[in-house]
């Protein structure tokens, strides 16, 4: 017994001729909420599949609770899905539809009762035995569609695209709500979805999927603060890239040349002298200044660029800027309602920097990968 | 008036005038017909009578109306038994060549359906293709007496109305969303309380199509017993057909037809109590 | 309704095309004129046929009957026992025989009979008559040459029969000791009582197709009419036509001009051609029925001339007679003939 509840093992799968998972390797430990997040036809929900049952991998090796999974089809794998759309069975009422796998599992009726009562109390949805789903609203269906998973005590909550099918704002709510949920029945929850704004909000890790492969897993912070290359990098948030050239590579600092202005900064990634790479940048971390904010001994380590484009954005500012470079920048500055300054004009000129050791210097990708 | 609203105008009223010329007119006159009084030099007397309800009532009817009734009851369950497999089977065929297979159950329903009860003829007749062929095997070396049985009039209603049950349920079975089936095994069903739990509620409409269907037809197709069964064991088709152009019993013929219509409304009206709007889609 | 509809078209169709060619509108069983004859009589005449068949003779019962009369045929093809009922219901024109010079042709045993005794109605066309058929491979030494053997418990689930009321019926009556023509309910009644006995040994009812039942041995033993047997023996010898020496039944069709057709004239011409020896000859050789026609039995071919299926000796015939019109009684028959077949 170790703390994995699942371990996937060097898998691979292909559907007709067409590999979708090239030697997957991922270990989900017990009690954690993770995300599989990536664009569409990035392999995340056949991955689900697998852990599922629905599918089979070709090969490599599933663990679930330390069994191995080769033998195991759908029906008795200690794992529930919640649905696309959820899937709720038409002709049931709720409470049939969340009573359906503890009958399956021929638990005596007078048993099954409380435990369905129990479970749609905790989704809020007592009220809403007796309806059903189509009279329901999505959020509602949602959170029966949850509920049936949840009665039969899953080891693991799989969860395909949740939130898909719901409007902006109950999903922003339903986000808190999932991850309320999760944290009070202590269930391992993998979910799959193509929002980072989603997976960073409400995983404990996130496992970044393109190509069929997973590029990187981490915390949410981990993966949106240092991703570990430039497709992380590009799929979580917004990012700027700056061209730039090592002048010099030792083990503790680089020497560079961003943007046509020569910079220091420490060599965190191992960087050797003769590799490409590009300097990732986020939005919030630029900083920009009126030209008479500044002096000119500030001066050397920001750029000059003229602002292209405002948007307001309540909380924020972004603006979009051309280095003289040539090189568009977006940069999202926050109100402080002392600083009158934060009226821009388009074509005013203005000085860009961000804080020193936020950017991430990422390795090119190779030609073949790149976009 | 618009354009629209006379060719508006238009098609309603052709579609009552359809309904009035083909339907309501014919049925109306079969009403008055059954509560005319017979003579034998006469199709039919302008008198009014509650004879011919009244024959209907006598135990030699009942038997014929209660062993079409089983007939069709069991030919209904046959042509379930056999095509909801068979439809099921179609939907999950690749999408290429699924519409072509369903092509496949209705072609040979553009040969009239008489021609097809001869063609069972040579293949259950004595020295048909099937006696030839178990003989031939060795299974058998008799030939089966199967031509002029109950079984080759069940095997001739069946094959007659097996694409009426493959096809409702077909269309039924491709509404049918898999994530459904996916989402019973998640839950822990096998595959028969899948079916049972899940795949045959939701195609109840289609089932229940399908019985709409089967059930009249296999009651009235009066020349498969006919041709298959030897004219000799008389279904209430049979019995329609005789009273109309052998006995020239009108009135009588008459009071049948609309009882048989009375009970298939009957069975009709119950589906539809029985069935919410949402399910009776199929039909 | 649909006959109604079918009998309007048809009284339109004929009235529309009648005044454009000289035509001929025939009503006929199916598969009961060969259509070389028709077509030379098209060919010697000039007048057009128009040819439409029927299955029963209650279906050209009801359609003269629900067309008032004005059906638009000019020659239809009655069974004898129905010229009866018909004449009653005024269907049928009296024919003039000074039109038809080939009445002459006729065998006198055919004509002047007890359902048209001066032939005032209807002129002899094909006949034949009712016996026993046996396949002699299955059953080689079974006796069968009476109709009472057809109750032989042997035969349980074997025959076929007929499936028409009189021609059961006559088996039936004949045993019984009665007429076969006869109108009395109680001995219809015991007639009916009689053959319900015989249901265990049905297997079944045909009229359609019983040659190729016999030939394809479907059934083995039953009852047949002569022509049909005649040809089920050409492709199947094990099969034997057997007179019953109880009793034999012969059935004849006529032809007859309706009221009211619209081409009388051509439908003399049409009844004298068809009585013509050759004509006569082709008929029969063709359909392999007998004909009535003396002087065309010595045009037919040796074999069926000689066949004693077709045509049978006096011995054979001693006990023979014709069915003849019953009347009312019809009805009768019908409904026990119905609740018979609902009983099997």
């Amino acid at each position: 017994m170790n703390d994995n509840i699942i371990e996937i093992r060097h898998v691979s799968k292909s559907f007709g001729g067409q590999q979708v998972l090239f030697d997957i390797s991922l270990t989900i430990q017990r009690g954690e909420f993770l995300t599989l997040l990536g664009p569409s036809g990035c392999g995340k929900t056949t991955l689900l599949r697998l852990l599922s049952g629905f599918e089979k991998p070709e090969s490599g090796e599933i663990f679930i609770d330390g069994k191995n999974m080769a033998q195991v089809p759908a029906n008795q794998r200690h794992v529930n899905t919640v649905f696309q759309s959820y899937a709720l069975f038409p002709h049931m009422t709720v409470l049939e539809n969340v009573a359906f796998g503890l009958r399956c599992q021929k638990i005596p009726t007078e048993e099954i009762i409380p435990r369905v009562m129990n479970i749609l109390a905790t989704v809020r949805l007592e009220k809403f035995a007796d309806r059903k789903p189509e009279s329901l609203s999505g959020g509602q269906q949602q959170r029966v569609a949850i509920a049936r998973a949840l009665v039969n005590r899953p080891l693991v909550l799989l969860l395909d695209e949740p939130m898909s099918a719901l409007d902006y704002r109950l999903r922003k709510n339903m986000q808190i709500e999932l991850k309320a949920l999760q944290r009070k029945l202590g269930i391992t929850f993998i979910c799959v979805t193509h929002d980072q704004e989603e997976a960073l909000a409400m995983s404990d890790r996130v496992a970044i999927m393109e190509h069929g492969e997973v590029m990187q897993v981490g915390t949410p912070r981990e993966v949106y603060e240092e991703p570990s290359n430039i497709t992380v990098a590009e799929f979580v948030g917004e990012a700027n890239f700056l061209k730039t050239k090592i002048l010099e590579a030792s083990a503790e600092s680089l020497h560079v040349e961003i943007e046509g202005k020569a910079l220091r900064l420490t060599n965190r990634r191992h960087i050797t002298q003769d590799q490409k790479v590009v300097t990732l940048v986020r939005p919030e971390d630029l900083k920009v200044w009126s030209i008479n904010e500044v002096t000119n001994t500030e001066i050397i380590t920001m750029y000059q660029a003229t602002v292209e484009e405002v948007v307001y954005k309540g909380s924020t500012v972004d603006l979009i800027v051309r280095l003289n470079s040539g090189t568009k920048l977006l940069a999202s500055e926050f109100f402080d309602e002392d600083d009158e300054n934060l009226e821009y004009k388009i074509g005013e000129t203005v000085w860009v920097e961000w804080y020193p050791g936020w950017e991430v210097v990422l390795p090119e990708l190779p030609e073949e990968l790149q976009e | 008036m618009h354009k629209d609203n006379v060719f508006k105008y238009l098609t309603i009223n052709s579609v009552y005038l359809w309904l009035i010329l083909f339907s309501i007119c014919p049925l109306t006159l079969v009403v008055i017909c059954s509560f005319l009084q017979h003579t034998p030099d006469q199709l039919f007397v302008w008198k009014f009578t509650l004879a011919n309800y009244k024959t209907l009532l006598t135990p030699i009817y009942l038997k014929v109306f209660w062993r079409s009734l089983q007939l069709a009851f069991w030919v209904t369950v046959l042509c379930l038994i056999i095509g909801y497999p068979f439809a099921y089977f179609l939907t999950q065929l690749p999408s290429k060549i699924k519409g072509l297979m369903a092509l496949f159950v209705i072609i040979p329903f553009w040969t009239s359906s008489l021609l097809r009860s001869y063609a069972i003829i040579t293949i259950i007749q004595a020295h048909g293709l099937l006696n030839t062929f178990l003989i031939k095997i060795g299974v058998i070396d008799q030939p089966l007496q199967l031509l002029y049985t109950n079984t080759a009039v069940i095997i001739g209603l069946v094959y007659n109305l097996l694409p009426f049950v493959v096809l409702p349920l077909f269309s039924n079975m491709e509404k049918l969303d898999r994530r459904l089936i996916d989402a019973a095994r998640d839950l822990g069903a096998n595959g028969p309380t899948t079916f049972l739990r899940i795949i045959l509620p939701l195609t109840k409409s289609g089932i229940y199509s399908a019985i709409m269907l089967t059930f009249l037809p296999a009651m009235t197709l009066f020349y498969i017993p006919d041709l298959l069964g030897g004219a000799k064991s008389l279904l209430l088709g049979n019995v329609i057909q005789t009273q109309f152009l052998s006995a020239e019993n009108w009135p009588l013929g008459s009071a049948l037809s609309l009882t048989l219509t009375v009970v298939m409304s009957l069975l009709l009206w119950f589906y539809f109590r029985s069935t919410p709007r949402s399910e009776r889609e199929a039909l | 309704m649909k006959r109604i509809l079918l009998a309007f078209l048809l009284i339109f169709s004929a009235s529309v095309f009648a005044k454009q060619h000289e035509i001929l509108n025939i009503y006929n069983w199916g598969g009961f004129l060969p259509d070389t004859v028709a077509d030379e009589f098209t060919k010697e005449t000039g007048i057009k046929v128009r040819y439409s068949t029927y299955m029963s003779d209650q279906d050209l019962y009801a359609k003269l009957a629900i067309a008032y009369n004005n059906s638009g045929y000019d020659v239809i093809f009655p069974s004898v026992e129905f010229l009866g009922r018909m004449e009653r219901a005024g269907m049928l024109e009296k024919i003039d025989k000074t039109k038809i010079p080939n009445f002459k042709n006729l065998d006198p045993h055919f004509v002047d009979q007890a359902f048209d005794p001066q032939n005032n109605y209807s002129v002899p066309y094909l006949w034949g008559s009712t016996g026993l058929v046996i396949n002699r491979k299955y059953y080689p030494h079974l006796k069968f040459d009476r109709w009472h053997d057809l109750w032989d418990p042997v035969l349980k689930d074997k025959l076929l029969l007929m499936d028409d009321p009189r021609t059961n019926f006559d088996i039936a009556l004949h045993l019984l000791g009665y007429s076969i023509n006869t109108q009395d309910p109680k001995q219809i009644k015991q007639a009916y009582e009689k053959l319900r006995t015989l249901l265990p040994n049905i297997k079944l009812f045909n009229m359609i197709a019983p040659q190729s039942i016999y030939t394809n041995e479907n059934a083995v033993i039953g009852v047949g009419y002569s022509g049909d047997t005649y040809a089920a023996i050409l492709s199947n010898p094990g099969l034997e036509f057997i007179y019953p020496n109880d009793g034999v039944f012969l059935w004849m069709n006529s032809m007859a001009i309706p009221k009211n057709a619209p081409n009388r004239d051509n439908a003399y011409k049409f009844i004298n051609f068809i009585l013509r020896p050759d004509i006569a000859a082709q008929i029969a050789t063709t359909l392999r029925y007998s004909t009535p026609n003396l002087a065309a039995k010595k045009l037919l071919p040796k074999e069926q001339r000689d066949s004693r299926v077709l045509y049978p000796n006096a011995v054979d015939l001693k006990n023979s007679q014709f069915e003849t019109d019953i009347g009312g009684a019809n009805e009768l028959y019908e409904q026990y003939w119905q609740e018979l077949k609902m009983t099997t």
